[in-house]
């Protein structure tokens, strides 16, 4: 039973903030992915459970127990490094009953059998560690890992060495092998879709703060603020700028005189180009908004509701396709439509659309994220956590 | 800052409970897990978190002590009136250790010696180190013969002093002397007597300074034309620059920085070159050769006025301090303007 | 052996076939090759000229001098070794650079890890120290060092000369070090301190992966304390402990008239190790000497 706690963390370097404030709380047995833009702390914070860095406010409590002050070496932790750290002087078994040795333990030698069956390693054990491949190296590092039965795996952007093809299929193996051992694990990736397919439940870090922990579920559909909203899922949410009317229940977007605001920038949305003299209106269909309000409305492109024929009724507004992607299964169809920033749209992929043509558009009220353009927090609204239960499976 | 709500709510995937259960027994895990550090696990970890310090320590001391004192050492000796025989008989005489020095006629010649000794040398050095580096770095001449060519060119830098300088002498010996049987066969009827003619003695000593140099200035070269990145040339090539206008355009400008450097740094070794000269000549016939080096070590310790030396060890290293402080200029310069 | 004669004359008429292809391109590869070639011959003359006499014979030098010896003899090479003190002065050069060997590395390799893995506070100071140390001139400390060390009464030992030659060489060799941990990755480490090790042992685990660098200062230790000759003519006076490099001096400066093939002979023996290590060491000695590892473009 292994529960990893952050209390409070601060951890600097030459002064220079890299986490602050940070509480987190990682189950027994889950995967939880620290996930987040490069340079947002999401490695300070695993190097910090780890006892590579000190935090400088704050505790870390493994397990119930205060680990704080406690050196790397008694934490009784294992860490995957991004390019493995393995020691190239070494034979395979040499690293693999590596932390064995170091922690004193005499039956070395059946552990490191065991371990190289299970990530099926056993022919490799006598190699030297130049002569094995990215792939064999990853379940080195990983055998390394699990050989002490530690309480916790910290990996840290394990996946980002290893090509494509080879980063799949390690995503899977290593989420398995997690699940086989049940050992409490947690994860840095900077790839969100690594965070949505492995982590039983993702954090998504930025700028040294915790910006939203949740299922991969929740993440998904009820992002917390425009950033996360932004991060996560591909291709990226559509975020549109503008001002709220209660008395028709609409948001006008690129209606918002502060458009230019540098909150707008900070918020991650850019603001609407400068014809905002044409502009389009959004019915939300929810309330529970402060009547003239800027706010920031998401929709994912897949919600995005696209018909070939002009229509009139309430809500539907003409864009004109200004590039078109085949990914396959999917499209993806850019729209341009005045006074809005360009949209994305993915339409099945058997569907024809070509540059230059005008469609209809219409953002379903129910799939909208409405945000304070302000404070880039999510707005609560009574009838969005319905429309969540009923929502189909995402981006997965 | 949004706190951890995901912590209240039920969790969506239990972990399976039988693997769970699989970690349970192992007494081991539990056994090794002590809940605080005893106190001297606690002393040794206060230890070992200063083990970078630790690492310095024994570096900091051996330079601190002598290197850093010894420097202050010789500003306050050359304070002093102090004689050889007697070192621990000192009398604080102020400044007049250095107005003796100065105005010491052989001080004057001392300083000319070494301006055309220091500046010949440095030029020569320098000319001949590059231009063999230049020569070397083809990729046509293939990794061993390269190896082989730059192997006969580092001999020297390896040579002992005493070695390199017994090797002239007898280059440069006048009857026996490679060097005099060269030009008695090329017909000079009465060669110069070298290293016993006040006026070709500097020659012979600079030839061989820039002898036992060039190697520094070769390796220096090498590494900063491998610096260069091949793709510049074959840039260069592809945009039809002939050989000229490469070594113009991208050789030279690029490799500047390195020139500069390398001047300074064999300025340094070269203010300071002593066994050679001091093997050779002496600083003879009649101060002909003698440098700063000698003059100071000649003050020291044949004429016994120590404190006299301090103040023209101290002279020699103000004139290092201000090479150096070129250096550093030069460095930067090299560091901020070209790359 | 038939093959590789019929490869040499593929080879052979290749080149001819370019030579005659591109005959600037080949005139301007001949010059250089011949330039090289001569400047080698010119850089070994000298040596050649003294190494040359210990085999000529002791009845005197041929006046005019020839080239190549009439008559080679070997007995200048035993007679420099039977007759003379100079095995005493080899055996203290040897004593001596194998300490300063010794403690350079010792102390320069910790000193250069730390530089190069943790961030300390003044490092840019410390290393800009190190480089500055670097420049000092020993001879500016001669005499300061002269005083102290006839305070302490240390004057004229082998100490004396091992600690002023490691002082000379540390700075060298901890850039060398510093700078070659900085190629290597830093979670090797930090892996070993999260797998259970020290800080100190992990120093001890990755350490034979910097074995270039530690090669590297011990070959420039080794080849700056065997030719040392300021340090140990200054602080040492009896010649029971002499390195060789002052044992050759006072051997040329007591006697009027120059024995050439004896001290020929003694040159020839004191060159041999460090002629062998800078064959057998190029590269290291190569990365002493220019203060870093280059090799290979970037």
């Amino acid at each position: 039973m292994t529960e990893i706690e952050l209390d409070g963390i601060d951890v600097s370097y030459d002064g220079v903030t890299a986490v602050t404030g940070v509480d987190l709380r990682v189950r027994d047995g889950e995967l939880l992915v620290l996930v987040g833009p490069s340079g947002c702390g999401k490695t300070t914070l695993l190097r910090t459970i780890a006892g590579l860095e000190h935090p400088d406010a704050g505790e870390v409590v493994i397990d119930g127990r205060r680990v704080t002050d406690l050196p790397a070496r008694k934490r009784d932790v294992s860490l995957v490094f991004q390019d493995f750290a393995l020691f190239p002087h070494l034979t395979v078994r040499e690293n693999l009953s590596f932390d064995l040795r170091m922690q004193g333990y005499d039956d070395a030698d059946d552990r490191v059998q065991d371990v190289s069956e299970i990530l099926e390693i056993g022919g490799l054990v006598d190699r030297s560690i130049d002569e094995l491949s990215g792939g064999q190296k990853q379940r080195v590092a990983l055998g390394r890992a699990i050989v002490t039965e530690p309480a916790a795996f910290l990996l840290d952007e394990p996946l980002a060495n290893l090509d494509a093809s080879l980063r799949e299929r390690m995503r899977t193996e290593i989420a398995r092998l997690q699940d086989d051992l049940g050992v409490t694990t947690v994860h840095v990736t900077h790839d969100q879709a690594e965070a949505l397919t492995m982590g039983d439940r993702v954090a998504v870090v930025r700028d040294g703060r915790i910006a939203q922990v949740g299922t991969p579920e929740e993440v998904y559909r009820s992002p917390a603020s425009v950033f996360v909203a932004g991060f996560v899922g591909s291709p990226a949410m559509n975020l549109l700028r503008g001002r709220y009317d209660s008395d028709v229940d609409a948001v006008e977007i690129g209606s918002d005189e502060d458009a230019a605001d540098p909150q707008a920038a900070t918020a991650g949305v850019e603001p609407a180009g400068e014809e905002t003299n044409d502009s389009q209106t959004v019915p939300v269909g929810v309330g529970g908004i402060e009547d003239d309000s800027a706010v920031v409305l998401g929709i994912r492109p897949e919600h995005v509701e696209v018909e070939p024929e002009r229509r009139r009724d309430d809500g539907w507004f003409d864009a004109t396709v200004a590039f078109d992607e085949f990914r396959g299964a999917d499209r993806y169809v850019y729209l341009e439509a005045a006074g809005c920033p360009e949209i994305t749209a993915r339409v099945p992929g058997r569907s024809s659309v070509s540059v230059g043509e005008t469609l209809a558009v219409r953002f379903p009220p129910e799939r909208l994220h409405p945000f304070d353009a302000d404070t880039g927090q999510r707005i609560a609204t009574g009838e969005q956590a319905e429309s969540e239960a009923a929502a189909p499976e995402g981006d997965r | 800052m949004t706190d951890d709500a995901g912590t209240t709510r039920p969790d969506h995937r239990e972990p399976d409970g039988s693997t769970v259960a699989r970690r349970e027994p192992d007494g081991a895990i539990a056994d090794r897990r002590e809940p605080v550090l005893t106190l001297p696990e606690r002393v040794f970890e206060a230890v070992d978190r200063r083990l970078p310090y630790l690492f310095l320590v024994p570096a900091l001391a051996l330079v601190a002590s002598l290197v850093v004192y010894p420097v202050v050492r010789a500003v306050e000796l050359s304070l002093h009136e102090v004689v050889l025989i007697n070192l621990s008989d000192q009398q604080f005489v102020g400044l007049s250790n250095y107005a003796t020095v100065v105005s010491d006629p052989v001080f004057a010649t001392v300083m000319r010696n070494t301006v055309v000794f220091v500046g010949a040398s440095v030029l020569g050095q320098v000319a001949v180190g590059l231009g063999l580096a230049l020569l070397l770095e083809r990729r046509w001449l293939g990794g061993r013969l390269t190896r082989l060519f730059r192997l006969a060119f580092v001999l020297p830098w390896a040579t002992t002093g005493v070695i390199v300088a017994f090797s002239w002498q007898f280059m440069f010996h006048p009857r026996m002397g490679f060097v005099n049987e060269t030009l008695r066969a090329l017909g000079v009827a009465t060669p110069p007597t070298w290293l016993n003619s006040t006026r070709w003695a500097m020659a012979a000593v600079i030839v061989a300074t820039v002898w036992r140099g060039v190697p520094f200035s070769l390796i220096f070269q090498t590494s900063g034309l491998q610096s260069i990145p091949s793709r510049l040339y074959e840039a260069a090539d592809v945009g039809g620059a002939s050989p000229v206008q490469t070594v113009r355009h991208v050789t030279v400008p690029l490799l500047w920085p390195f020139v500069a450097m390398n001047l300074v740094l064999v300025t340094l070794f070269t203010v300071n070159v002593f066994d050679i000269v001091f093997v050779m000549t002496g600083g003879g016939p009649l101060h002909a050769t003698e440098v700063l080096s000698l003059y100071m070590y000649e003050t020291a310790f044949d004429v016994g006025a120590f404190g006299r030396a301090n103040a023209v060890a101290v002279i020699l290293f103000g004139l290092n301090v201000a090479v150096v402080a070129l250096y550093l200029v030069a460095f930067d310069r090299g560091n901020g303007g070209v790359r | 052996m038939r093959s590789r004669l019929i490869e040499l004359r593929y080879h052979a008429r290749d080149r001819l076939r370019a030579a005659r292809r591109y005959p600037e391109r080949t005139a301007a590869r001949v010059a250089t090759v011949v330039t090289l070639a001569t400047s080698a011959a010119f850089i070994a003359l000298p040596l050649y000229w003294l190494f040359s006499a210990a085999f000529r014979p002791q009845e005197g030098i041929e006046v005019p001098p020839t080239l190549f010896p009439g008559r080679v003899t070997f007995d200048n090479l035993t007679a420099v070794l039977a007759e003379t003190a100079f095995p005493t002065y080899f055996v203290n050069s040897v004593v001596v650079s194998a300490l300063t060997v010794v403690l350079a590395v010792v102390i320069a390799t910790p000193a250069g890890y730390a530089l190069s893995r943790y961030d300390l506070r003044y490092e840019r100071a410390f290393m800009l120290a190190v480089l500055l140390v670097q420049m000092i001139p020993l001879l500016a400390l001669v005499t300061p060092l002269y005083q102290m060390f006839a305070a302490a009464g240390l004057l004229d030992t082998l100490a004396v000369v091992i600690v002023t030659d490691t002082v000379m060489v540390v700075p060298v060799g901890i850039w060398l070090i510093k700078e070659y941990f900085d190629t290597l990755p830093e979670g090797l480490e930090e892996a070993a301190r999260v797998g259970g090790a020290t800080r100190l042992r992990a120093f001890l685990v990755v350490l034979p992966l910097a074995r270039p660098a530690v090669g590297a200062t011990a070959v420039f230790a080794f080849v700056v304390s065997w030719n040392q000759f300021v340090i140990p003519l200054t602080f040492t006076s009896s010649q029971a402990v002499w390195t060789f490099p002052v044992g050759l001096y006072e051997f040329i400066s007591r006697r009027g008239v120059v024995n050439w093939p004896l001290l020929g002979a003694a040159s020839l023996w004191a060159m041999f190790p460090v002629l062998v290590l800078v064959a057998a060491f190029q590269r290291q000695f190569v990365a002493g000497l220019s203060g870093r590892f280059g090799g290979g473009r970037r």
